[in-house]
């Protein structure tokens, strides 16, 4: 069943540095066809240690990745055909933009004029046709962004890996180019596997997104299943923003109430997560735009005194204290909030049971 | 007036003090060029006219032919083995840590920090034994010697400045080893090797120590042609030479400096934003 | 995977052997054989036992000489030798008594001409083969090993009895050209650093932009030929020259003062020819140092004395023991300058290698010259870096 057999398959995938430190730990990963897929955790979560492997420059010290059901080990770099674009762009300084995408085209013995062809249409397709005579030095960061974007599509790779393309750009000039990238990948139909450590930008490309931490995956879904259904503790804070305590089932209510460490015994009903909790000790998280101001918006119900209100342009941020010490965050949209609560009012928040997730304790 | 402390004193005498020092280092090399243009036959001030006399007498000498004959042909040799072996050697020693690569480049720098004399009379006692004695080959492989530390050391250095992920695009583009070296790095790193091998040539052309003990009298190089010359005091014949030597190094410099400059734009070029 | 993963590693691990293999096997050719061969030729004594086989074993058999028995074993030997033996046995006599060599020439073609009656041949060819000095000379010189030359090198000698004593005064005078050679070295070594190090401070404390065009002037001199700024100095120093001239119009002095062909002329051109060795490597290990550490101990109460002093040139003694090194490396063994600018009491130690293995054709005694002088020259080092711990500043940096 040729079909059936991802693209690429990742199984049992371990890599451990010189020194025995676990960098990626049993990995079992799949990347279909035309898919984007997308790496995401902290700094040294294994993610482009992953990505480098799947390239062939790092080798694993156990497991096997196939491609198309058959394993790559033994293929070097630069037989793989996948295009890779890296962080630092890595154009070659001594070429010009077009000697550099022409690059993987001479190397395939390609004629001259398909080749001036192919890289005329490379350029036009990032927009910058006429800069082909330049050298990359000349260059704005953004510009050699695409010039590498154009090389590594040029020679129409099986798979494409991008490592954190867009890390060394501005915000503005990232937001454009996650766009551009979108667009390419729609229509070329390409598959991409990227790294990146923005979450945002996770939630803004992929079709996939694989959240890494500690060199596991911890969670691999689509990106709403992802913000709204985090797998366990480190998912819930590392994606979006969160309320998070850690709590102790009370044993009544069908096992989903829950007694809040630090809150002078404050009991809230929740429901389980994607891993269900396997001990009385559960993290309990609350995403701060689901709690509402004011009786009736649920079974939770929790009374407090407004901290500090923080107006953000798009949301209204308030912190509520209550008793026993805790701080509950609550995002507001502005449009529902006329003027902002004031600080040391007394305040009741109320949200619904399905929005309080009881999930794994942080690893 | 803000405080330097990188400085012990005020920057007004740092710098007083430095531009005289590099005055004193410079100046007293071109008190040869109004000498070598003297009509007189002693080499003394005050000069008695100008005339191009002596540049005629050394071009048309056969003594002073010869040596710069042999000390050009002594130079491409042992540079070309220099810049073979010395470049091989940086690439390996681009690919060594820690430890073991501080160790290597020591040891790479072992014909400089012996004292001439002592290599010069080792290499006297190698080549008698394998025959070589009094003669230009033996000459060649002691010079490839004393370049090869400047070779290697500015090979590493612009390897030091090479991107590795550069290596890695290559190879990501479909490039082998070979082709990525010969395309890519090759030509980042070439300043690099041509900057060696030019200080290991210019090397070679000023050598007289292990020149005066592996040579025979009749094989002498332009420094040790130079050298009886001054001892023997055979005039401003001398002088003429050192300024025609004079001109040659500072093309040398040029040269190099223009080198340094391509490869540090290569460099920076490449790095990211 | 895992396996292929360590034959990866492997190849990788052998390109690299591969790549330095050239450059280690050539080094060992051109610095590990010529430093044995050093150390073997100063104790090696083998020429008299290779060129006089038959004499030597009937020497050590207690033969006393001069016995008629021994005349016909040396003329076999004398005339089954090659020329080049007979010239190393005539060289190696001559060293352990002077003129010996015309009395073994003479006894060559004595030999060569196949004589009936040795004995009085021999002793009509040169009337030394009559004594018993050339004989005790022989069998002194019958090796294979010999610490004369090592003694010789620090003024030492074997009397009548074997015992070691002094050298007679006239050839006493191989520790003073020893100690010579390392005081101008390691005074030419400080002048550098005295000079080279505010140099570098100043160069390091430029925007790099700046200190560029700076070391660019620097490295002119380093461009121009060694021998063509030892003519130059020279040309400034002597007693007709530029500087005594200028003092003299300039009304300073009277009679032209003596700078040239002395110890002043030569710690002035070697300090000249060898400051750019000192400040490279200084300035290089300045500018690794982050100025914001100066700001900082700025900052904490440090004058900018006290931080050059405590923050920056600790940080910088791998620097500093390199260019003290290249220093004094380059100053013990280049003895081209002092001879050209310094007079008879500067000429340095290699002067007198050079003289030993090509003039007088000792090699024994200039090996032993070269091998006193290394070890010198690395006890100094030893020194240097057990009072600078370059290794350490240079580990702390990575």
């Amino acid at each position: 069943m040729a079909l059936a057999e991802p693209l690429l398959r990742l199984r049992g995938v371990t890599k451990r540095y010189d020194g025995g430190g676990l960098v990626v730990d049993a990995l079992d990963l799949t990347v279909e066809r035309g898919e984007f897929l997308t790496l995401l955790g902290p700094s040294g979560s294994g993610k482009t240690t992953t990505l480098m492997m799947i390239a062939g420059f790092e080798q694993a010290n156990a497991g096997e990745i196939l491609y198309e059901g058959r394993s790559i080990a033994n293929l070097p770099p630069h037989k793989r055909d996948f295009g890779v674009v890296f962080q630092s762009y890595a154009l070659f300084p001594h070429m010009s933009v077009a000697e550099n995408v022409a690059f993987p085209l001479t190397l395939r013995g390609i004629a001259r004029a398909e080749i001036d062809r192919r890289v005329a249409r490379a350029l036009d397709m990032i927009e910058l046709g006429g800069l082909g005579a330049r050298r990359p030095g000349q260059l704005s960061g953004g510009q050699q962004q695409r010039v590498a974007l154009a090389r590594a599509l040029v020679f129409e790779p099986k798979l494409v890996l991008m490592d954190e393309p867009l890390g060394a750009l501005d915000k503005r000039l990232r937001e454009q180019m996650q766009l551009e990238i979108r667009r390419l990948h729609r229509e070329l139909g390409l598959t991409v596997v990227y790294v990146t450590h923005d979450q945002t930008e996770a939630m803004v490309m992929s079709d996939r997104v694989a959240v890494f931490h500690l060199g596991r995956v911890q969670q691999l879904a689509d990106p709403r299943t992802i913000h709204e259904q985090p797998a366990n503790g480190f998912v819930a804070r590392f994606i979006g923003e969160t309320n998070a305590f850690d709590g102790r089932l009370t044993g009544t209510g069908d096992g989903r109430d829950v007694r809040i460490d630090g809150s002078a015994g404050l009991v809230l009903r929740g429901v389980a997560g994607q891993s269900a909790p396997r001990s009385a000790y559960v993290l309990v998280s609350i995403r701060p735009e689901r709690i509402s101001i004011g009786d009736g918006h649920g079974e939770n119900r929790v009374v407090g005194r407004v901290r500090q209100a923080i107006y953000f342009g798009d949301h209204l941020g308030i912190e509520v204290a209550i008793d026993g010490g805790a701080m509950v965050r609550v995002n507001l949209g502005v449009r529902g909030v006329d003027h902002a609560p004031v600080p040391d009012s007394e305040i009741v928040l109320s949200w619904r049971a399905e929005h309080t997730l009881l999930l794994e304790p942080v690893i | 007036m803000s405080t330097d402390y990188g400085l012990p004193l005020p920057r007004w005498w740092m710098r007083l003090g430095s531009i005289l020092l590099v005055v004193i280092l410079v100046l007293p090399a071109l008190v040869v060029v109004p000498i070598s243009f003297s009509s007189g036959s002693i080499i003394a001030f005050p000069l008695p006219g100008f005339s191009w006399h002596w540049y005629g007498e050394a071009a048309a000498s056969p003594a002073w032919r010869d040596a710069l004959l042999s000390s050009l042909r002594v130079g491409a040799a042992s540079t070309l083995i220099a810049t073979v072996i010395g470049t091989a050697a940086a690439l390996g020693i681009d690919r060594l840590q820690g430890r073991t690569r501080a160790i290597v480049l020591l040891a790479t720098l072992l014909p400089l920090v012996i004292p001439i004399v002592i290599l010069a009379l080792g290499a006297y006692f190698a080549l008698a034994t394998v025959g070589l004695s009094n003669s230009l080959t033996g000459l060649v492989i002691f010079h490839a010697a004393l370049g090869l530390p400047f070779v290697t050391l500015s090979v590493v250095a612009s390897l030091q400045g090479f991107d590795r992920t550069l290596w890695r695009a290559a190879a990501s583009l479909g490039a082998s080893p070979i082709t990525a070296f010969r395309r890519v790095m090759l030509p980042i790193i070439a300043p690099g090797v041509a900057a060696g091998a030019i200080f290991a040539f210019a090397m070679s052309l000023d050598e007289v120590v292990v020149a005066s003990f592996v040579t025979a009298p009749s094989q002498r190089t332009l420094p040790l042609q130079m050298f009886s010359g001054i001892k023997e005091n055979t005039g401003p014949i001398v002088t003429a030479v050192a300024t025609l030597l004079l001109l040659l190094s500072m093309t040398f410099l040029l040269v190099v400096e223009m080198l340094r400059r391509r490869s540090r734009r290569l460099a920076t070029a490449s790095e990211a934003t | 995977m895992s396996g292929n993963g360590a034959a990866r590693a492997r190849r990788a691990r052998l390109s690299t052997v591969v790549l330095l293999a050239p450059m280690a096997l050539f080094l060992l050719a051109v610095i590990g054989v010529p430093l044995f061969l050093l150390v073997w030729q100063s104790v090696a004594d083998r020429d008299v036992a290779i060129g006089l086989p038959r004499t030597v074993a009937m020497l050590a058999e207690g033969e006393g000489a001069p016995s008629p028995a021994i005349y016909p074993a040396l003329v076999a030997d004398l005339a089954a030798a090659s020329d080049s033996a007979v010239g190393r046995v005539a060289r190696r006599l001559n060293i352990e008594k002077a003129g010996l060599r015309t009395a073994v020439l003479a006894a060559r073609a004595t030999a060569l001409e196949s004589p009936s009656d040795p004995v009085a041949a021999l002793q009509a060819a040169d009337g030394r083969w009559a004594q018993p000095e050339i004989w005790q000379a022989i069998r002194a010189a019958s090796g294979p090993l010999t610490d004369r030359y090592l003694l010789a090198a620090i003024d030492l000698e074997r009397d009548a009895k074997g015992e070691i004593t002094s050298r007679p005064t006239e050839l006493a005078i191989y520790r003073s050209i020893l100690t010579r050679t390392f005081v101008i070295a390691a005074s030419v070594a400080a002048l550098c650093l005295a000079l080279g190090l505010p140099l570098a401070l100043y160069l390091a404390s430029l925007p790099p932009k700046f200190a560029e065009r700076w070391l660019l002037v620097l490295m002119l001199p380093l461009w121009t030929s060694i021998l063509v700024r030892a003519m130059a100095w020279t040309l400034l120093l002597q007693s007709n020259g530029l500087v005594n001239s200028l003092l003299q119009r300039a009304g300073l002095i009277a009679q032209p003062l003596d700078l040239a062909f002395n110890r002043f002329a030569v710690l002035v051109a070697m300090t000249h020819v060898l400051l750019p060795f000192m400040v490279l490597p200084i300035y290089n290990a300045l500018r690794a140092i982050p100025k914001t550490q100066l700001m900082a101990a700025g900052s904490l109460g440090a004058t900018p004395l006290q931080s050059v002093v405590r923050v920056y040139l600790p940080q910088a003694r791998a620097g500093i023991a390199a260019g003290l090194l290249l220093v004094l490396a380059s100053a013990a063994g280049y003895y081209i300058t002092p001879a050209l600018v310094g007079g008879p009491a500067d000429r340095m130690i290699g002067t007198f290698v050079e003289l030993a293995v090509i003039r007088t054709n000792n090699p024994g005694l200039a090996a032993a010259l070269g091998l006193v002088a290394l070890l010198l020259f690395l006890a100094l080092v030893g020194v240097l870096i057990a009072a600078l711990k370059p290794m350490r500043a240079l580990e702390g940096a990575r």
